[in-house]
């Protein structure tokens, strides 16, 4: 079985995990979106110039992003896939490593995209394209990982869950 | 068989039990940090003075994003001055002053701005660092007490409109400017031919009113009569200590005696914050650097100025 996950099935897992971050990050944050965004629409607060963000709002969406960068690199180092990944039964491996589980290194190198601010959000217009062109993101590339299926011949019954506990963040 | 199947569960078991571990410290933290910003104007309170900065060079344009050049924008220093109008807390602002100069009609915004917050009960200083000079002490001038370092630089009360004429060096090359004007005056200023007489006289008369109305403004803060400030209002520059004495500056010092004036005024003990213009949306995500034009002297008409040419600067 071709283990290369296609586009349309990352993506809706992408969108589920995204849709945690929501809940588990930024719901908590919504407090300084009420007082600082209520009345503007997301359309809005992307026009340049108009909308001016005090500056607790522009730290609560760094710190919001740094969260979501921790999310991505713990679920993939400690258990090879985030929730989003886990329903759609894709994982991350290392093309490495002898065991192919990623280290905490690489998690973080593959997942660097998500932070809003230069050099950074260039992967958000370099990842899409060279995904669309290589069937793998430029980050999993030169971070040496690789999304599969969960139950591909070569992947499937492998278990690349590490123990978590807060003595080892 | 069945204790393959026992030992997938219980892996399956561990993974969520993993997955949930992480979710609930992630929740954690960011309900411990929102908590923090939530709560971080509670952590503000107690202050009672702005300190608001002028530094660079004043332009109409508004500023730049992370790389960009220092520049005094009117834009943003009003934006800022309205934030403080609309604090409660506020009793007092200190201006930060750094500043060679730049454009008149931006300095004169800003000028305007400071007053009206004159108008609302609002002490206002001026604390001049390294510069306070021409379009910068245009500025300082409107608020009601100036602080400058006997070495500081003040004054430079007077209008620049120099322009490098390429006009000889076109020549050289055998390079012709072709001009198409309705207007005799259209293209005044421009730096491809030759300024005649009567040009340059029209262009005098402009920066000496513009350097009317710098001298007409000065007085009135400074309340000191027309003829003493024109006394002064040569263009030359003048250190702090000599500020103080022909009447350009008010006392000698620095944040201190700043503070001091506003405690003794106000007979209250001051806490400053930092007042500063807010990132945009895009500014605090992308950190792009911006362009910013520099704009000087619009005094006179959008029509006559150029990019290369005739530029008014006070």
């Amino acid at each position: 079985m071709d283990n290369t996950v296609n586009f349309w099935k990352r993506m809706f897992a992408f969108i589920i995990d995204l849709l945690i971050i929501n809940i588990v990050i930024i719901y908590p944050f919504r407090g300084v979106f009420i007082k600082y965004f209520s009345g503007i629409s997301i359309a809005q607060s992307f026009s340049s110039n108009n909308i001016i963000v005090p500056t607790d709002a522009y730290w609560a969406i760094f710190i919001i992003s740094i969260l979501a960068l921790l999310y991505f690199t713990f679920f993939d180092y400690y258990l090879g896939q985030t929730p989003g990944k886990m329903l759609l039964k894709i994982k991350v491996i290392s093309t490495k490593d002898k065991d192919e589980s990623i280290n905490m290194w690489r998690a973080l190198l593959r997942n660097c995209y998500v932070l809003p601010f230069f050099p950074f959000y260039i992967f958000w217009f370099v990842e899409p394209i060279y995904l669309a062109f290589y069937k793998e993101r430029f980050l999993e590339k030169i971070s040496s990982t690789k999304t599969v299926f969960e139950e591909s011949d070569k992947y499937a019954g492998k278990n690349y869950a590490k123990e978590f506990k807060l003595d080892k963040v | 068989m069945k204790n393959s199947q026992d030992d997938k569960v219980n892996v399956n078991k561990k993974r969520i039990w993993t997955m949930v571990k992480i979710l609930i410290v992630l929740l954690i933290f960011s309900a411990i940090i929102a908590l923090f910003f939530n709560n971080s104007d509670a952590t503000l309170t107690g202050y009672n003075t702005a300190i608001i900065s002028v530094k660079g060079e004043i332009t109409s344009e508004s500023g730049g994003g992370l790389f960009s050049a220092d520049t005094a924008s009117s834009p943003d220093i009003i934006n800022t001055i309205e934030k403080v109008k609309n604090d409660a807390n506020i009793k007092a602002v200190i201006f930060e002053i750094d500043s060679p100069g730049g454009s008149a009609v931006a300095s004169d915004e800003i000028a305007q701005e400071i007053k009206s917050l004159n108008e609302k009960n609002i002490t206002t200083v001026a604390w001049v660092r390294e510069t306070g000079a021409s379009g910068a002490y245009w500025i300082a001038s409107s608020t009601n007490h100036i602080v400058a370092n006997r070495m500081s630089i003040v004054g430079s009360i007077g209008v620049i409109g120099s322009y490098l004429e390429w006009y000889g060096l076109m020549n050289k090359y055998n390079v012709t400017y072709q001009r198409l004007v309705s207007g005799e005056y259209k293209d005044a200023g421009t730096p491809y031919k030759p300024l005649s007489s009567a040009e340059e006289a029209l262009m005098q008369e402009k920066l000496d009113k513009i350097h009317d109305y710098f001298i007409e403004a000065v007085a009135q803060n400074r309340n000191m009569s027309i003829d003493s400030v024109t006394k002064l209002a040569n263009g030359e520059i003048y250190l702090g200590a000599e500020g103080k004495d022909n009447g350009l500056v008010d006392e000698l010092g620095g944040k201190e005696e700043a503070i001091t004036y506003i405690e003794h005024k106000l007979n209250t003990t001051v806490t400053t914050k930092e007042f500063s213009k807010d990132k945009t949306f895009i500014e605090s995500i992308t950190g792009v650097m911006s362009q910013n034009s520099y704009y000087v002297g619009q005094g006179i008409a959008s029509g006559l100025v150029k990019d290369n040419g005739l530029k008014i600067t006070t």
